[in-house]
């Protein structure tokens, strides 16, 4: 399945299925992120939602240095 | 004011004679005098900020002057303090700001001086501070930026008391664990990056053109090309205990522990001892005679090989050549 992630076209295994399942794809599942799906933003709960071929995501990783 | 100096700055419209003369106002505390607090002190000074104060624990060390642009070789020879390298060196930029400099650890007591801060611009390396700006800026209805980096990536967000959520609102809670200058590294890019989002909304709130601001949650990866950017307002938690009209500002309270912080990026943990009546660096001194230490005007640096224990007289104390904070707190409990 092809999704749009930070503005860049990727391919994932058929099983990723979910946005949780999304966030493991991308080996994000220890750090804090603030995910939007097709524009909208998911609550911290809301990380079960299906995703769909051609899904648009902007995922935005905190870090602390400086 | 000197018409000539930001002549180009009055130049540009949105600022202006009547924003150039609210930048000469203008109060701003600075936290952190890294890769971010070195970049955007010293555009605040050449912008002509009236009033700058800087907070900074650390000391210059040579793997700081790749990305730390403010420092020279010679102020990491010296072991100078940020604060006080800093101090010296933005005021050779612009004679006319006010530069308040401190060294040392931020905490909800040392906060308190700083109500009257027009902004505070976060510019430090931990969350553990973060989270006391954060709840400190929302009590007293001061704006605040945060920026972070690590690698090639970095973020910003500008919070607005009474307007937008707060980084408790975003994060829920202190990650632990998350990647560090230390694990990931970082280019100097990724540090520009953040400083020109921080510093363009700074200059926007300070030119009181609040339209302009960019309201977005925005990060970019610099060596992947990428860049994300979310409007977060919906994430604003009516029960927050950090912003929410039934804030207790968790973060501001008080303990009395000896308190630990591992440094991003300098295999270094940070102790900070309880408050001890009349402790002073000299007297310390006196009872390290047969050790092996050095010393300068504003710490003792004590050979503990493998490690080394550097003290400062606000009475932290660094262990070099460890991560692990029990390793650390051993050795520190051998010296005080």
């Amino acid at each position: 399945m092809q999704l749009r992630v930070n503005g860049h076209f990727i391919d994932v295994p058929e099983e990723v299925q979910t946005v949780a399942a999304l966030v493991d794809f991308l080996a994000l599942q220890s750090k804090v992120i603030i995910v939007e799906q097709n524009g909208v933003i998911l609550q911290a709960d809301e990380h079960e939602r299906a995703i769909q071929p051609s899904d648009s995501f902007e995922i935005v990783t905190f870090v602390g240095g400086g | 004011m000197d018409s000539v100096r930001y002549s180009r700055q009055i130049l540009f419209e949105p600022i202006g004679t009547t924003g150039q003369q609210a930048l000469q106002d203008a109060h701003i505390l600075v936290i952190g005098l890294g890769a971010l607090g070195s970049q955007i002190t010293e555009q605040c000074v050449r912008a002509g900020v009236g009033h700058l104060s800087i907070v900074d624990r650390d000391y210059v060390d040579y793997s700081n002057l790749q990305r730390q642009t403010l420092y020279h070789e010679q102020d990491a020879e010296q072991g100078l303090p940020k604060a006080v390298a800093a101090h010296q060196h933005l005021r050779a930029i612009n004679q006319s700001v006010q530069i308040d400099a401190y060294i040392e650890d931020v905490s909800p007591a040392f906060l308190t001086q700083f109500k009257q801060v027009d902004v505070i611009i976060d510019a430090t390396d931990n969350f553990d501070i973060r989270f006391i700006v954060n709840d400190f800026a929302y009590q007293q209805q001061i704006p605040w930026i945060y920026g972070a980096c690590v690698g090639s990536y970095g973020l910003s967000y500008t919070f607005l008391p009474n307007e937008t959520p707060c980084l408790h609102c975003l994060m829920q809670k202190i990650p632990l664990g998350s990647a560090t200058c230390d694990t990931a590294g970082i280019i100097a890019p990724a540090v520009s990056q953040v400083v020109v989002w921080q510093m363009t909304e700074l200059l926007k709130i300070l030119a009181k053109q609040y339209d302009a601001l960019r309201g977005t949650l925005i990060s970019t990866d610099l060596w992947k090309n990428e860049i994300a950017e979310v409007r977060v307002q919906s994430l604003k938690d009516p029960a927050c205990p950090c912003c929410s009209s039934h804030a207790t500002h968790p973060y501001l309270q008080a303990d009395n522990q000896l308190k630990t912080a591992i440094l991003c990026g300098r295999d270094t943990v940070q102790l900070r001892m309880n408050q001890r009546e009349n402790w002073s660096l000299a007297q310390f001194a006196e009872t390290l005679q047969g050790q092996n230490y050095t010393q300068n005007d504003y710490l003792i640096r004590i050979d503990a090989k493998p490690y080394t224990l550097v003290v400062f007289q606000d009475g932290r104390v660094f262990v070099h050549g460890t991560k692990d904070v029990l390793t650390a707190k051993k050795l520190y409990y051998k010296y005080f």
